[in-house]
C-alpha cells in the first residue's frame, strides 16, 4: 500500500516538475482524441444521411390506364420474386389520381384541365424498393423481362435516380473520412514522439534522484514505473479533457444538426450517450497503451538500471 | 566478506583500469585503499557495488558471487552495501530528514518504520538536532554525515567510502574519519578510498596501495606510502 502511494506520489511529482511539457503532451494527445471524435461524428452523420437518401430511391412501374388494381397486384407479386427487392406496393389508379390532384392543387389550371376530361387518365402504379442501393441496377434490369407482366400491362418504368446522388455523397464521405483519419494518425504519431521526448526529459531532470535510488537499492521497477505511469496519466487527462470539450460542443451543436438532417438518427450526442463507456474505454486504452509503449522505449533507452 | 579473484577491468576501447587484482577482506575489517589518481580505485569500488562488471576474474561478496549479477538482483546487493562519495550526492530540495528518508521510501519501507529509522541513523552521525535543515544550510562535513547516515539506513554489512573527505578541510576530515571508525566498531566492514595522508595514518589499520591498476602493497597496519 505504501509502495503504491509512493509510486503515485512520484508520478505526480514528475508531472508537476515538467508542467509545461506535460501540458503540451496532453494538448497533442487531446488533438488526437478530438480527431477520433470528429471521425466518429462523421460516421454517425454519414450513416444517417445514407439512410435518408436510400429511402428516397425507388423504382416506379406505371401500368396502362386500362389495367385494374388486381392486375397491378399480380405484377407486384411477381416483382417481389426478383432478388434484392424489399417491397413492391400497389397504388390504385384512384390513389394516383388523388395524389396528382393534391400535388397540383396550387396550379388550378392543371387541375381544371384534368377535371375537364372527366376521366382518370392514370393507371395503377407499383412502387419498388430494394434492400440496398446496390440492388437497384439488377432490379431495374430484371423489370424489363416480359415475364413480369402480360403484354401491354406495363406502360413504362421510371428509376428515380437518387442513387447517383448517393454515390457522390458516399465518395465525398470517404474523402472526408480519409482526411480525418490522416489527421488522427498524424496527431497520434506526434503524441508518441512527444511522449517519448517528455519522458526522456523527465529522466534527465531526475537523474540525481535516479542515481541515488539505484545507490540505495530501489528495485528497478520502482525506478521505472513512475515514468510509465506518467504516460498513462497524460493519456487519461487528455481523454477526460477531450471528452469534456467534445460533449459540451455536442450539447450545443446537436439540436442544429438534428434539425438540419431532419432525423434523430443524426444525433451524435445520442450516439455518444448510448455508447459512452465503450467509447471512453476504447480511447483511454488505445492512447494509454500507445503512449506507454513510447514511454517504455524512452525508459529502455535512457534509464539504465 | 569481500573476495577479489584476479580482477581485471578494461574500459573500451583499451583503458586498462585494473589488472589482475586479488584481495580478501574479512568481515569487520577496516581497509584503506590508497593510490595516485587514475590507478583504478573508483573502478574497484564500482565493481564491488556491481556498477561495473569485471572484464575478467571473479568477485564474491558475503558468499555471493556477483561477477555476473543480473540487473534484477543488483538492488538486493545494494541494500547490503552502503556507499558514500566525495560529492555527498544529497538532494538539494530535500531536508536532512527527507534525504535520509528518501533511501527508505524508494525501497518501499512503511512510513512508521521510516519515522523510527531516520532519527536513529541521524543520531549515529550526530545530526539529530538538524533534521529540518537543507543541505545548503550545512557545512561540508555535516553534509557528508548526512550522506553517511543515508548509507546506513538498510543496516549494511559493508560500507564503501570513495574519498569521503576529498572536499573537506582537515578538521572535518578528521571528524568523518572518526565517524567511519565508530561505524566500523559496530561491526560494519569498511572500505575507504582516500588520498589523505593524515586520514590513513590516523586510522592505523590495513592499507592497500595501488598503482597502475595493480596492488603494490598490502599492509596489516599500514601507513600512507606514496
Ligand atoms: N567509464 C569509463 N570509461 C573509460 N575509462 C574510464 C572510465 N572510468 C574510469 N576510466 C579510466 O580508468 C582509469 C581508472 O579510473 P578510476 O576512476 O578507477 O581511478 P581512481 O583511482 O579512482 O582515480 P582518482 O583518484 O582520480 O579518483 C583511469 O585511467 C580512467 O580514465
Ligand atoms: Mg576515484
Amino acid at each position: 500500500m505504501s509502495k503504491l502511494t509512493r509510486l503515485l506520489k512520484s508520478t505526480f511529482q514528475h508531472f508537476r516538475r515538467n508542467l509545461w511539457l506535460s501540458m503540451v503532451t496532453i494538448l497533442i494527445m487531446g488533438f488526437a482524441s478530438v480527431s477520433a471524435h470528429v471521425l466518429i461524428g462523421t460516421r454517425v452523420l454519414a450513416a444517417s444521411a445514407a439512410q435518408l437518401l436510400t429511402q428516397k430511391v425507388d423504382i416506379t412501374v406505371y401500368l396502362t390506364p386500362t389495367s385494374n388494381t388486381a392486375a397491378a397486384e399480380g405484377v407486384a407479386t411477381k416483382i417481389k420474386t426478383i432478388p434484392g427487392v424489399a417491397s413492391a406496393t400497389v397504388e390504385s389508379a384512384e390513389e394516383v389520381y388523388a395524389a396528382f390532384q393534391q400535388r397540383y392543387a396550387q396550379e388550378s389550371d392543371t387541375v381544371k384541365a384534368l377535371k375537364a376530361i372527366n376521366v382518370n387518365p392514370f393507371g395503377p402504379v407499383v412502387r419498388v424498393r430494394g434492400n440496398a442501393i446496390s440492388d437497384y441496377p439488377t432490379i431495374y434490369a430484371g423489370l424489363s423481362d416480359p415475364a413480369f407482366a402480360p403484354e401491354g400491362v406495363i406502360q413504362r418504368t421510371s428509376f428515380d435516380n437518387n442513387a447517383d446522388l448517393l454515390n457522390r455523397f458516399s465518395s465525398m464521405e470517404r474523402t472526408i473520412r480519409w482526411s480525418v483519419e490522416g489527421v488522427l494518425a498524424f496527431f497520434l504519431l506526434l503524441s508518441l514522439v512527444v511522449v517519448y521526448n517528455t519522458i526522456r526529459m523527465a529522466i534527465f531532470s531526475q537523474r540525481d534522484e535516479i542515481g541515488i535510488m539505484k545507490l540505495v537499492g530501489a528495485s528497478n521497477w520502482f525506478i521505472r514505473l513512475p515514468f510509465l505511469l506518467e504516460a498513462i496519466l497524460y493519456s487519461v487527462i487528455a481523454i477526460v479533457v477531450s471528452f469534456g470539450v467534445w460533449m459540451a460542443l455536442l450539447k450545443w451543436a446537436d439540436p442544429f444538426i438534428v434539425q438540419l438532417m431532419t432525423t434523430s438518427e443524426a444525433s451524435i450526442l445520442g450516439y455518444y450517450q448510448q455508447n459512452f463507456l465503450v467509447l471512453v474505454t476504447i480511447q483511454v486504452a488505445a492512447l494509454a497503451l500507445a503512449s506507454m509503449a513510447s514511454a517504455g522505449l524512452a525508459v529502455g533507452r535512457y534509464l539504465k538500471v | 566478506m569481500i573476495e577479489l579473484k584476479s580482477i581485471s577491468k578494461t574500459y573500451p576501447p583499451d583503458v586498462v583500469a585494473l589488472n589482475n587484482v586479488s584481495a580478501h577482506i574479512e568481515a569487520g575489517e577496516f581497509v584503506s585503499i590508497v593510490g595516485r589518481s587514475g590507478t583504478g580505485k573508483t573502478t574497484l569500488m564500482k565493481i564491488m557495488t556491481a556498477e561495473e562488471c569485471p572484464s575478467s576474474g571473479e568477485i564474491v561478496i558475503g558468499g555471493w558471487n556477483i561477477t555476473r549479477i543480473s540487473s534484477g538482483e543488483k538492488p538486493v546487493l545494494r541494500r547490503q552495501i552502503g556507499v558514500v562519495f566525495q560529492d555527498f550526492k544529497l538532494l538539494p530540495k530535500k531536508t536532512v530528514f527527507e534525504n535520509v528518508a528518501f533511501a527508505l521510501e524508494v525501497c518501499g519501507v512503511a512510513p512508521d518504520r521510516i519515522r523510527a529509522i531516520v532519527p536513529q541513523v541521524l543520531k549515529i552521525v550526530g545530526l539529530e538536532h538538524k533534521l529540518d535543515r537543507f543541505p545548503r544550510q550545512l557545512s561540508g562535513g555535516e553534509q557528508q554525515r548526512v550522506a553517511i547516515a543515508r548509507s546506513l539506513v538498510h543496516a549494511p554489512k559493508i560500507l564503501i567510502a570513495d574519498e569521503p573527505t576529498g572536499n573537506l578541510d582537515a578538521i572535518h576530515a578528521q571528524e568523518i574519519t572518526d565517524l567511519l571508525l565508530k561505524i566500523n566498531q559496530f561491526g560494519t566492514t569498511l572500505v575507504l578510498v582516500t588520498h589523505n595522508r593524515e586520514v590513513v595514518n590516523r586510522i592505523r589499520k590495513r592499507v592497500i596501495t595501488m598503482e597502475h591498476g595493480t596492488i603494490v602493497s598490502d599492509q596489516k597496519t599500514g601507513k600512507y606510502l606514496l
